[in-house]
Parts: structure tokens; sequence; C-alpha cells
């Protein structure tokens, strides 16, 4: 797919809104992600960024390796640069700036009021992260989308190891068990 | 562990540690981070850490990003922020995108589109649990838990924008634990 200048500019406003908007992790904002790179700019289908987010499943590191996979898929080694970058620098520069404030401010009431009311919303934005990629991923496939609560159940009932439900529902798929 | 017992890492062992690790989690790459900087490396007490991973998550972006920010700067200002975060991702930004190139040459091998769906649907259940868990943890107030469901309802199901869901849910939050905290 070829990409103009106007596309990477497109892409870094994005990428970088969606990092410092990402409370809870990226987990928190795939719905966001789907939203502006699927629904809004069109820039991959609804099955490539299905694929994509299970490639970066897949492959070990920060969970946020869906955004290079995007930004490659849309424009190669350079499009997973700029993405990448527009994904990791906004959020940590905040993060530089604001744990210093953090800490200076660490007895302050409204430093607490924030943390508290911000942490209910962030679980209920992982919890939309999940939803979003099992309805995605599924497709209407009911064995798929049993896949996914029951890798929810085991890992939370059972604390079974994250890389047993991966590796088991890849296997049934190869052999075109879902 | 007492602070005392503590050491401080160079520049060149925050990159070599973090580059290790990188590579290690799958779905997640922090109980390694903890292994690291407060079981092998003791360069945190476990109540530094666990303070450290709090700020984490109330911060945007990756926690562990989050988490390579802030260590590196405890011990290296903004030269041990930037090696830390560039250690963490070097690694897994070549090998992810090796492995998405595998995959787009041999995509017409039979099973393995379906395998990566079933991949993909684990993952998503994966995130649910991460979910679930960090519901346990949440203060038992049915106030706690109807602004989680307003904010999954929101977005996941309506698909309402991430941030005017914050910026709605955030402030009306805040007014109600301005009385509590």
């Amino acid at each position: 797919m070829d990409s103009t200048d106007n596309d990477y500019l497109a892409m870094i406003a994005v990428f970088a809104v969606i990092s410092l908007m990402a409370f809870g992790g990226v987990n928190a904002v795939l719905p966001e992600m789907h939203r502006q790179v699927v629904d809004l700019h069109r820039w991959v289908s609804d099955d490539t960024f299905t694929t994509l987010f299970a490639v970066a499943q897949a492959a070990p590191g920060p969970n946020l390796m869906v955004i290079t996979l995007l930004g490659w898929h849309i424009g190669g080694f350079f499009g997973a640069f700029v993405t990448t970058a527009a994904g990791v620098v906004p959020s940590c520069t905040a993060a530089y700036i604001v744990s210093g404030l953090w800490m200076r401010h660490r007895e302050k009431k409204w430093r607490n009021i924030l943390k508290a009311s911000m942490v209910p919303v962030t679980v209920g934005l992982v919890a939309s992260g999940a939803f979003v990629i099992m309805i995605t991923v599924a497709d209407g496939n009911w064995r798929l989308m049993a896949v996914t609560v029951i890798t929810a159940l085991l890992v939370f009932f059972l604390r079974i190891h994250p890389l047993i439900p991966l590796v088991a529902a890849g296997v049934l798929g190869y052999f075109g068990v879902l | 562990m007492s602070e005392t017992d503590l050491r401080v890492p160079s520049l060149a062992e925050l990159f070599t540690s973090f580059a290790s690790i990188s590579i290690m989690g799958f779905g997640g790459v922090m109980p390694w981070a903890h292994w690291l900087a407060v079981e092998k490396r003791r360069w945190l007490t476990p109540q530094q850490f666990s303070s450290t991973v709090a700020l984490c998550q109330t911060l945007p972006g990756a926690n562990i990003l989050n988490f390579a920010v802030i260590t590196g700067r405890r011990f290296h200002g903004a030269a041990g922020a930037v090696v830390s975060v560039l250690a963490l991702m070097i690694v897994p930004f070549f090998l992810v995108i090796g492995l998405a190139s595998f995959y787009a040459a041999h995509s017409d091998m039979a099973g393995l589109p379906e395998a990566m769906r079933g991949v993909g649907a684990a993952g998503g259940g994966l995130v649910a649990a991460m979910a679930a868990k960090m519901a346990v943890s949440l203060d038992r107030h049915a106030f706690a838990y109807g602004a989680a469901a307003i904010a999954f309802i929101a977005v996941g199901v309506l698909r309402v924008p991430l941030l005017a869901a914050i910026f709605v849910l955030v402030p009306l939050l805040a007014l109600h634990y301005r009385k509590q905290v």
C-alpha cells in the first residue's frame, strides 16, 4: 500500500493521541485503535487488524507491539518505526514529567482523589478491550468466542500460565477445530 | 530486604537487563520486571516496586514502558529513562516484524490463518482475565463497580470515543471520591 506524507502525519497524530489516552495500558485503547485505523481512516481491514493483533499476541514483548505491526502493514519498516515512535514517545515523556510531579506531591489530597477516580474507569476500559477483541476475532463464530471465554476463566480462576491457552488455541485452530 | 541491601545499576546494566526481559513476557513483561528488579538484581525493595507499579498504572501508556522510564530515571536521570525504554523496545520491534513477515509469506499454508485466529481469541481471553483481576482489587464499593460497568458499556459495546468517556467519567468519580479519600 502506498502511503503519502499526509498519511504519516495522520498516523503520528492518531497513535500519539492513543498513546496518551492509554490509561490502563494499550489493551484499554484497542477499541479506540480499531475505531481509528479500521472505521475512520480505513488504513487496514477488519480482518487485517485481527490478524495483526493475533501476531502481536503471539510474539513476546510489551503488549503495544500491535502498534508496530499496524505501521509495518501500512508503510513497511519506515511505517513501523513511525507508529512505534508515535506510540511510545508521548506516553513516556508524560510518564517522565508526571512521575517527577507525583513524587513531589505524594501527600496531596488531589493526587489520591485522581488516583481513586481513574482506577475503576481503567478496569472498565480494559474489559471493553477484551470484549472488542472477542467480537472482532470471532466474527460470529461461537467456537472462537468460547476460546476467549474459556481462556479468561482458566487464567483468572486456575492461574494457569498464559502461554498454555495461546498455544492450545493455535493448535486447535491449525487442525481446523475452531 | 532493606534499602541498604540495594545496588545501583550502571547504564549498561539497565540496557542489558531491560533488553533481556523484553522478550520473555508473553502477554506481559511486568512479572519479569519484578523478578529482575527486586529478586535478581536488587535495584528496588518490594515496596518500592509496588509503589512504582501503582504509579505506572495511573499513567497512560504501556505499564512496562512507564516502569522503564521511572526506574531508569531513578538511577540515571533522563539518560537512564531513554536507555531503558530503547532496551525494552529494540528486540521485540524486529522480532514482531519478523513474525509478521513469516506469517505474510506463509498465510496460504493450510491452517495458519485459523491458528492465528485461535491465538487472537485466546489473547482476548488473557485481556479479560487481567480485567477480572483488576476488578477484584477495586474498592468494595458498588460505586466503583458501577463506574467500571459504565465505562465498559460505553466504550466496549456502544463504541463511544475513549477520550469522551474518560473526560465525563473521571470528573464525576472525582466529585464522589472528594469526600471519601
